[in-house]
């Protein structure tokens, strides 16, 4: 059993198009909001109904509370899916929603806040036994911040305690760096979370980012769905996930996904999370945060145990008990997933915009494809540069690697630069064939990923199919006086 | 017709040499080939001295994208009129009077950062109005002029300081 | 039309001997060709590359359509004279395709002394002109020239056909909607200023083109005036205030882009109707002309061998094919254009000038244009022949062949001697293009019977002098004779003298004549009209 009335997917995009597919599947009337910018998508004709919103920009128009839940009331809503991003991890949305007497799909209010608070979080984390990594808080006294910092040790990561996503995030390395860090830190805090508060924690060298899915109900049954592997990252962001973690011992694993449980359940969590943790060269790993919401990369997870999480999302929203047990949940397999951005890897990856001129997203076994794109696209940068995911499934990691790499070759994007070319070579990196990654792999690589090398044979196959399909050249071509194109090129 | 290409840093220029029976003979960087392109919306094959290539091509104005092999590529045709469309007698930076009139309104003042073609006063000559705009970007040095003033033809009207842009060395 | 049947044994001993020699002909052409384009000294090539200009040839190749040809005309124009000082003529002319427009192009060598223009610069400059008036063909001008060679300003000033003749070209190639483009590189001074002024678009390239009547030294020296070159007549001044060029141009490169934009304006002249089929290589290879063609001059060989190695298919449909057989006559089809061929097979005789005078008028009437291949030793001489009326009959060939209204196009394959040069539509007959092959000869007579006759004309002077020769000492005589008179009449000196269009290495001869033929056709065909024929 599912829920009962009319579900709105308050996102847009590729996780909005996933959230679509499985309410149909379920067969609950669905909602979507859309912006004007994107009212042409064929993908809002996956759902029900479509509802528009305005803002100032289209990302406000996402953000306005206020404005959707009036719509939410307008158009009979009965629960709100909110993906990831835009208002997934508003407390203020959550509580908003409720308040209506609509249905928010994911944890209660008050755990998004706690998890959403980094330092309250971190603290709530400690205090329940659970290792993190050693720390200091910024009080607005810089003197002392710098000497607590000193006696912490170098290198540090200065964060913004209500932050995410890899914003305003700064690596230091000596106290001066940090005197330098601790006012841009604060502004940009201020700037993108509208909260101030930074602290620094100890920066480990080469950390891996190792995560674990949890799933809870409402009725206090809480379980993982084991762990993902998410270290190949640029500026903190994630660029390549898989599950399961390479290389894990069996007893990390079971140490590292028991701690995820233990923190979701000491957290009061229902709906489906996941806690991040790094781990470092010696094996020892902290809790990093928690995020209160479907990932992105949640179809690596699927991949390997079978489960549809969203569906799960629904059913705990809807009240109903987790019937799925610990030991019931198996893995299969190996699962890659890589995000399809638009950006400009070799320049910085400066996000990118274009239009969809051709596209044909790969089929074939193994291989999942969710995707926002269609043809035709103005990608700008009104939103997110990830257009898409694919995700290859396999027996094992290099089989998952191999149907990953032809997958890649075979996704045809057009019109917009994308870092599809980087994926693929990171594919190639022997280091990443043998497991070996963390979360500074890419920028160690990265001269030797963007090196553009093109091989006169495919350099003169470019130039060839450019230049006869140029209507100029063309046109040009059959203007010629006819005795002069026979002749050819002579000279007397 | 001889095309400049430029892929990635580099610039290419491709010529034909000849048209022959089984596609034309192009100069292309190390070698002289004969090419034929079979076009369809989606694929294409480029036929290169005999061997097929299937690929993908999307063009947009000057911009070619290309799928082959499992890669994209990104072509950009280069105009040879382009730099004489946007050349102009006038000293950059200079924004200089078309012909005589009389300053209407001034819309910046010294300071101002501008973007080009961004209006930066209004004038009024042989009874038609028109806008004055930035001839590039940069930063409004003076404005020598004030509302009111008349002007003879070529009269220096407001000095910018041209942003320096990544693309002029 | 049926396919020649040829009777060249490629094999025998003769045909590689006569090959051999033919091969060394056009390597040297292939030499001299390349010593007059590319041989320059290096102060002037390192004085152009300071100046950040491209040698005239690289802007030619930039402004034609790639992948097309470009028949260059008078290459060897003045590599006989001034020492060798103005290879080319200082210039370089030639008929290419730009923006799929048949153009002429013209262009000032500004790597030969600065693109002076000596007497035969001026020639040739005049040559090119009318060939533009005459086949309708627009002109590209290339302007980079220091104006005239002033050592040498009484050659080419004052006459009829000198430099004035230039512009009063230009003029009327304006008044007959022919278009001209001046693309100003360099300077261009004095007289060379009217060539952008009278040309009906011009791109002038800022900071190394400029027009003007006289130049800052000329200023100074007639009024006192101190004004650099930009200030006087650069590309701001011009495009902006005097309004003498249209359009300013960065650099070279964007001024050749600009230039054919601005051919690419242009219509397209409808092309005068001929008979025109899908045209068909030669059945026999061109490659054998070399061995055709003798290493004597005056060895004979049958002209259909050439013929064969020239039109479409080899085919020919020979008219008169029994009488007059020193003249062959027929059609053929050249590059798909159907054209009428006179071509000598040994001296003209009565009969054979009657056929060519009848032939000739056949293709008048059916507007087909008259190709002539040129081996030709001259009339019939003797009582027997003045008697039948060699004079008079040679007179209707003359008469037919100078009042004829379709092109005409004349090779010299081997000699041109006598009166026979201007029955067969010699340089003084207007024939649109004439072009010579490396081998061929061009005199009033023979070298031989020159150098005999001079040889005794000299001997008997000294007789009545009083003085007598030994006998070594007049063969050396008649030795010195014959060298130079070989020399005045190879083609080395008549195309330095811009007595042909240029010579061509024989197998060339099929595509230049093609461009020659569809460059033609731009131009209407006049009515035939002939004068009074001597019956």
């Amino acid at each position: 059993m599912t829920l009962p009335g009319r579900v709105l997917v308050a996102n847009r995009g590729e996780i909005a198009v996933r959230i679509l597919r499985c309410l149909r599947q379920q067969g609950v009337d669905s909602a979507v909001l859309y912006h004007a910018s994107e009212a042409a998508s064929p993908l809002l004709d996956l759902a029900d109904h479509r509802i528009e919103i305005h803002g100032e920009t289209p990302t406000a128009a996402y953000l306005d509370i206020a404005a959707i839940v009036r719509l939410c009331q307008q158009h009979a809503i009965y629960a709100v899916h909110p993906g990831y991003g835009f208002l997934a991890e508003s407390a203020a949305f959550a509580r908003a929603l409720t308040a209506a007497g609509i249905t928010f799909i994911g944890p209660p209010a008050e755990v998004i806040e706690l998890m959403g608070d980094k330092l309250g979080s971190r603290r709530f984390v400690e205090q329940h036994g659970f290792p993190v990594a050693p720390s200091v808080t910024f009080n607005g006294d810089l003197e002392q911040f710098v000497t607590e910092g000193e006696q912490l040790g170098f290198p540090l990561l200065v964060k913004a305690s209500a932050g995410g996503g890899g914003k305003g995030m700064h690596i230091v390395r000596s106290g001066a760096e940090l005197r330098q860090a601790v006012p841009v830190a604060v502004s940009e805090a201020q700037r993108y979370f509208a909260d101030g508060r930074i602290y620094a924690e100890r920066y480990l060298e080469c950390p891996r980012h190792i995560e674990v899915q949890v799933l809870a109900d409402q009725h206090g049954h809480c379980i993982h769905l084991w762990e993902r592997e998410c270290s190949i990252q640029r500026r903190f962001q994630k660029v390549i996930e898989e599950a399961p973690a390479p290389g894990l011992t069996d007893a990390q694993r079971a140490g590292i996904c028991a701690t995820a449980v233990g923190i979701a359940r000491a957290a009061g969590y229902a709906s489906a999370g996941t806690v991040e943790f790094i781990l470092d060269q010696q094996g020892s790993f902290y809790f990093l945060e928690m995020n209160t919401r479907i990932q992105v990369e949640h179809p690596v997870t699927e991949m390997v145990t079978g489960e549809d999480l969203v569906a799960w999302q629904l059913h705990i929203a809807a009240g109903q008990v987790l019937d799925l047990q610990q030991a019931d949940v198996r893995l299969s397999g190996h699962a890659i997933e890589c995000r399809i951005c638009a950006e400009e890897p070799a320049a910085d990856f400066r996000p990118a915009v274009g239009t969809v001129l051709a596209l044909e997203e790969p089929m074939a076994e193994g291989i999942r494809v969710d995707s926002g794109l269609y043809p035709g696209q103005l990608v700008s940068t009104a939103f997110d540069p990830m257009l898409a995911k694919v995700i290859a499934h396999g027996r094992d990691r290099a089989e998952a690697i191999a149907r990953m790499h032809l997958a890649l070759g075979s996704l045809v994007l057009l019109g917009v630069p994308t870092n599809v070319g980087l994926l693929q070579a990171v594919l190639e990196l022997p280091e990443f064939l043998a497991g070996i990654t963390d979360t500074g792999f890419l920028p160690r690589h990265l001269p030797e990923l963007t090196r553009e090398h093109v091989d006169p044979e495919t350099l003169h196959v470019l130039l060839a199919a450019a230049t006869l399909g140029d209507p100029e050249f063309r046109r040009a071509s059959a203007d010629l006086p006819a005795l002069y194109r026979r002749i050819g090129h002579w000279r007397n | 017709m001889r095309i400049v290409w430029r892929l990635g840093e580099r610039e290419y220029a491709v010529a034909p040499l000849a048209w022959l029976g089984n596609g034309v003979c192009l100069r292309l960087p190390g070698g002289d080939r004969v090419a034929s392109l079979w076009q369809d919306p989606d694929q294409s094959v480029l036929t290169l001295d005999g061997s097929p290539h299937p690929l993908w091509v999307a063009r947009h104005g000057d911009d070619v994208h290309i799928h082959y092999r499992g890669r994209s590529y990104h072509l950009q045709r280069l105009d040879p009129l382009a730099s004489a469309a946007a050349m102009g007698i006038d000293v950059e930076g200079e924004l200089r009077a078309p012909m005589p009139g009389v300053v209407v309104s001034i819309d910046v003042t010294p300071g101002v950062q501008v973007q080009e073609g961004q209006r930066l006063l209004a004038m009024e000559s042989m009874k038609l109005l028109s806008e004055l705009v930035a001839p590039c970007s940069g930063k409004v040095l003076a404005v020598t002029v004030e509302t009111g003033a008349s002007f003879d033809k070529g009269a220096l009207l407001v000095q910018l300081e041209p942003a320096i842009s990544p693309e002029k060395h | 039309m049926q396919r020649i049947r040829s009777h060249l044994s490629t094999g025998a001993a003769e045909f590689r001997r006569h090959r051999e020699h033919n091969l060394r002909l056009a390597e040297e052409l292939r030499e001299r060709q390349e010593r007059a384009r590319h041989q320059r000294p290096q102060r002037d090539l390192d004085r152009l590359a300071r100046q950040g200009k491209m040698l005239p040839r690289q802007r030619i190749e930039r402004l034609l359509d790639p992948g097309t040809p470009f028949l260059e005309l008078s290459s060897l124009a003045a590599c006989e004279h001034y020492d060798g000082a103005a290879p080319g003529a200082s210039c370089i002319a030639g008929i290419g395709s730009v923006s799929g427009r048949e153009v002429l192009i013209r262009a000032d060598d500004s790597s030969v002394k600065g693109g002076a223009w000596y007497p035969l610069t001026v020639k040739k400059l005049v040559r090119t002109l009318d060939i533009a008036l005459e086949n309708h063909l627009p002109v590209v001008h290339l302007c980079d020239s220091a104006g005239g060679f002033l050592p040498l300003q009484s050659q080419l000033f004052g006459d009829r056909y000198h430099a004035g003749r230039i512009f009063r070209n230009q003029s009327l190639l304006s008044k007959a909607g022919i278009k001209q483009l001046a693309l100003v590189f360099g300077q261009c001074t004095a007289g060379g200023a009217y060539i952008p002024a009278l040309s009906d678009y011009s791109v002038i390239v800022r900071g190394t083109g400029a027009v003007f009547l006289g130049g800052p030294p000329l200023v100074k020296a007639a009024t006192g005036e101190d004004v650099s070159v930009e200030e006087l007549g650069g590309c701001d001044l011009h495009t902006a205030v005097s309004g003498t060029c249209d359009y300013p141009a960065a650099t070279e490169e964007e001024a050749i882009a600009i230039g054919r934009d601005i051919v690419a304006q242009w219509e397209r002249a409808a092309k005068t109707p001929v008979q025109w089929q899908e045209s068909e290589d030669p059945w026999y290879d061109p490659e054998e002309l070399y061995g055709i063609i003798p290493a004597d001059i005056r060895q004979q060989f049958d002209m259909r061998e050439v013929i064969a190695r020239l039109v479409d298919g080899s085919r020919f449909h020979e008219y008169q094919p029994a009488y007059g057989t020193t003249l062959v006559c027929g059609f053929a089809h050249l590059w798909g254009y159907k054209i009428g061929i006179l071509a000598n097979n040994g001296v003209l005789f009565n009969d054979s000038a009657l056929k060519g005078a009848h032939f000739i008028e056949l293709c008048n009437q059916n507007r087909t244009p008259l190709l002539f291949l040129q081996n030709i030793t001259g009339f019939m001489v003797g009582r027997e022949y003045e008697r039948a009326g060699i004079t008079k009959d040679g007179a209707k060939m003359i008469m037919a062949q100078s009042c004829s209204s379709v092109p005409k196009f004349t090779v010299m394959c081997n000699g041109s001697f006598g009166a026979g040069n201007y029955g067969m539509c010699g340089r003084a007959f207007d024939g649109r293009f004439l072009f010579s092959w490396p081998n061929s000869q061009l005199s009033v007579m023979g070298a031989e019977q020159a150098a005999n006759t001079l040889t005794s004309i000299k001997l008997a002077q000294l007789l009545r002098e009083g003085r007598e020769l030994a006998e070594d000492e007049a063969a050396n005589i008649r030795e010195h004779t014959l060298q130079d008179f070989r020399h005045q009449s190879s083609a080395w000196h008549t195309s330095s003298e811009l007595w042909d269009d240029g010579i061509l290495d024989p197998v060339q001869t099929r595509n230049a004549l093609g461009i020659a033929l569809s460059a033609a056709l731009n131009a209407p065909f006049g009515t035939p009209g002939y004068g009074v024929l001597r019956l």
